[in-house]
């Protein structure tokens, strides 16, 4: 994409596709604050931060939102009804990266009466209607990988695609001390202050996201139920009802099957407001939000990312060619 | 000591008492998780690539280097010979940790090596070199398909692909981290 023309036209294009698609499916678009004065703890992500100024001083912090999750679960709560946004992003601190800018553009949406499954089927249709309404071919070539993007796309849950390719269960790292002799084993340096989850992710980043299959999309599901998010968990189980779309090895879309229990939801928060006390920028807690799970629907939502779809679609492999003005170009 | 989310490629850092250098550097954050760093780092003692992924915060051990000048006379078994232009002592470079840069060293040049405790540890080569083309192909008489290219070789060795006008006896700039043609450079 060479031209800003150019650039906005396959943009809009993709838009025009998400968006009908949605409303062929009764799904309401919203439109949610960016600018929020709380939000839910995720310990994992920095946030922008700004003042509110009245009569010349600061009368409130207010933080650029890093998901539109705290609004539109608001909006579930009181419709009941599907819904869907197009909106922008803001996590801080993530460097640039060949798939980071600080400010990006996110599809999320959230269906009533459903779990994660369902949600896979929706984007794969999603996925049809949007390489048949932009004509584009399925098949793709991105940074030398040949890429089928016709559905339905493999699905593989995280216990089989470690058992493939390290021989071992999640069952058997769910456990802390497990989790650090299999790193040992396979040279990944430990460090005596690495969370579960960091002792996790940088075994899945070592030794299965690179060897992930790349021939088609794929469902990735069934994360570890110690990654800490607000994915219900599956009973009985270590993992999670969660998943994650990847395309040539890049994280595309992430999807839950929401939990909706205020008392798991509240082990969450305090989970995160403690492991947050080593944020840089420290914000205000959505506490509100807890009070919408009384009347809460059983729900799925998925969080995709344009750019990056954009991205796959036109067969570009840095984030910096399909955004008008990166930060890219000013950062270095 | 440097925080894995400050390193950049090109950097040296000491591993269980070896010198590497950053060739790669790739920030990751999971979608739910932590912030790492991918790392590519080159042995430079063994030459042995190893992969690690980091988190940001992690410490690790950076070396202070510097760079002084000579020159390359030879090489043998032992590895690349060179020269201290000031004070005409000789050294050696193993050739493990430099096998990827032989091509690129012509007897009497002057070169940058990195030095670690009185070690050279790395050839630190310029962006662009230019060589002789002392081998090529006669270029196929009506292979007239833009962007064609041929074989060449050069006086030290190194093969390249390059466009189809270039002869024997032509000089050409190459860069010397892809290994790929730049231009033909006049005489």
């Amino acid at each position: 994409m060479n031209t800003a023309a150019h650039l906005f036209n396959e943009r809009s294009r993709l838009y025009q596709a998400v968006r009908n698609f949605f409303y062929s499916k009764d799904y309401l678009e919203v439109d949610t604050p960016l600018l929020s004065p709380f939000l839910i703890p995720e310990a994992a992500i920095e946030v922008f931060k700004t003042d509110l100024i009245k009569q010349e001083s600061v009368a409130l912090p207010l933080y650029l939102i890093p998901s539109p999750e705290l609004w539109m679960k608001r909006i579930i709560a009181d419709s009941g009804q599907h819904i869907f946004q197009i909106c922008k992003c803001f996590r801080n601190s993530e460097q640039l990266s060949r798939i980071h800018n600080p400010e990006f553009s996110m599809l999320e949406w959230y269906t009533v009466h459903a779990d994660y499954q369902d949600s896979m089927e929706l984007t794969e249709e999603l996925f049809s209607f949007i390489c048949d309404y932009m004509k584009i071919n399925t098949l793709i070539s991105i940074g030398g990988e040949r890429i089928n993007l016709k559905t339905p796309f493999p699905r593989i849950s995280m216990n089989k695609i470690f058992n493939n390719i390290l021989g071992i269960t999640l069952g058997e790292l769910d456990d802390y001390n497990h989790l650090k002799q299999s790193c040992l084993k396979h040279d990944i340096k430990v460090s005596s202050d690495d969370s579960w989850e960091q002792l996790f992710h940088k075994l899945f980043l070592s030794h299965i996201e690179p060897n992930l299959p790349k021939s088609k999309p794929l469902f990735l599901y069934d994360y570890p139920r110690r990654i800490p998010t607000l994915a219900k968990q599956k009973p009985g189980t270590a993992y999670a009802e969660r998943w994650e779309l990847y395309i040539a090895g890049i994280e595309i879309a992430n999807c839950f099957t929401e939990e909706t229990d205020p008392e798991n939801i509240l082990e969450f928060y305090k989970g995160e407001i403690q492991r947050k006390k080593q944020s840089i920028v420290n914000h205000d807690i959505d506490w509100g939000l807890l009070d919408f799970f009384s009347h809460f629907p059983p729900c799925s939502g998925v969080a995709l990312g344009m750019d990056r779809l954009l991205m796959i679609l036109y067969e570009i492999t840095h984030i910096e060619g399909v955004i008008f003005s990166p930060l890219h170009d000013i950062v270095r | 000591m440097i925080k894995a989310g400050s390193i950049a490629k090109g950097m040296f850092l000491l591993i269980k008492g070896d010198p590497y250098q950053v060739v790669e550097r790739e920030f990751v954050n999971p979608g739910k998780g932590s912030a790492f760093v991918r790392l590519k780092l080159k042995n430079l003692k063994t030459g042995q690539v190893l992969k690690q992924v980091n988190k940001n915060q992690e410490t690790l051990e950076d070396i202070e280097v510097n760079n002084k000048s000579f020159q390359f006379l030879y090489a043998d078994d032992s590895g690349f010979h060179f020269m201290d232009t000031e004070t005409y002592e000789q050294i050696v470079v193993p050739t493990a940790s430099a096998e990827d840069k032989q091509y690129f060293l012509k007897e009497g040049e002057e070169y940058q090596l990195v030095i670690w405790e009185n070690t050279p540890i790395e050839i630190s080569l310029p962006y662009k070199m230019v060589f002789e083309v002392i081998e090529a192909e006669h270029a196929i008489k009506g292979d007239t398909v833009s962007g064609a290219q041929k074989p060449i070789t050069t006086e030290t060795g190194l093969q390249v692909k390059v466009p189809l006008f270039i002869k024997k006896g032509d000089k050409i700039l190459i860069n010397t981290e892809t290994k790929e043609y730049l231009e033909r450079v006049n005489q």
